[in-house]
């Protein structure tokens, strides 16, 4: 029987803190700066400082998106699309409607209150597209940038797996999916 | 949480849904599940049924509530015309 061309709904779990040490191994193969010994273990240490601080928290996000949901994010971004014309784009909403689509839940330490309350990722039938906007919009900074990192990698990483896939040529997945994810 | 551990009883609400994992397989405005001799079922009515979705398994009825969600997963469902039957597993928490 043939691969099924319908998106399942799994979901995967990203460690925040893989985003730094990616960028450590990246940094160590290619050093794109070309900087000396000295900065570069300067540059890891900052690096491994992030990953350990972010350690333990983590995002849950779709595997996949299905066609539907990469139309909802193109959608949200565009301002105005008039045939033959370059789109013109809603720069609040470029990479955050990414983010909403692919994030499903969150966790860790991090992901708590000022009283020390989880505070949930919430789920689509509790809120509006709005909502989640809102309650992202509050993290710090790098925090966002992070999770943004993240989704960027996942995306492309399944990219490069379902490629692997349709030639026929996968080995090993790279990571296991953790779901279908429910309530 | 009461009602839960009691024999026979009936909840009632409005908004809820049929996930197949995260994905809205059917939107609810308004629904009862009962119980009785420790089988529970749900009745209904439906504003959007998936009609690929529905027939996807595992599904799961949840519906919100104070501080979080009733959730049940759906052993067997039948989408009539006028409105939507499910036979449920015990509830989860």
């Amino acid at each position: 029987m043939g691969r099924s061309f319908f998106v399942q709904p799994e979901t995967m779990r990203l460690n925040l803190a893989d985003v730094h040490r990616r960028a450590i191994e990246e940094l160590i193969a290619t050093n794109p700066k070309k900087l000396s010994q000295k900065d570069l273990d300067k540059e890891i240490e900052s690096l491994d400082a992030k990953a350990q601080a972010i350690e333990g928290n983590y995002i849950e996000v779709k595997k996949r998106l299905t066609v539907g949901e990469q139309r909802h994010i193109f959608a949200r971004m565009v301002r105005d699309f008039r045939p033959g014309e370059q789109p013109t784009l809603d720069p609040t909403q470029v990479g955050i409607s990414k983010v909403i689509e692919y994030l499903t839940a969150w966790g860790g330490p991090g992901f708590v209150d000022e009283d020390g309350r989880a505070v949930k990722f919430p789920k689509p039938i509790a809120s509006t597209f709005k909502d989640r906007e809102s309650l992202l919009s509050q993290l710090h900074g790098d925090v966002y940038n992070d999770i943004s990192a993240a989704i960027d990698w996942h995306e492309t990483e399944q990219a490069r797996e379902w490629s692997e896939e349709k030639n026929g040529t996968d080995g090993a997945k790279s990571s296991a999916a953790i779901s279908p994810s429910v309530v | 949480m009461a009602p839960v551990q009691q024999n026979a009883f009936r909840l009632r609400g409005s908004r809820a849904e049929i996930l197949w994992g995260y994905r809205t397989a059917a939107t609810i405005s308004s629904w009862s599940i009962s119980r009785k001799k420790d089988v529970w079922t749900l009745t209904a009515k439906a504003e959007h049924v998936d009609e690929y979705q529905a027939r996807q398994r595992p599904l799961m009825f949840t519906a919100p509530r104070p501080g979080g969600f009733w959730s049940w997963p759906i052993e067997s469902l039948h989408v009539g015309p006028s409105q939507l039957v499910a036979e449920l597993g015990q509830p989860e928490h």
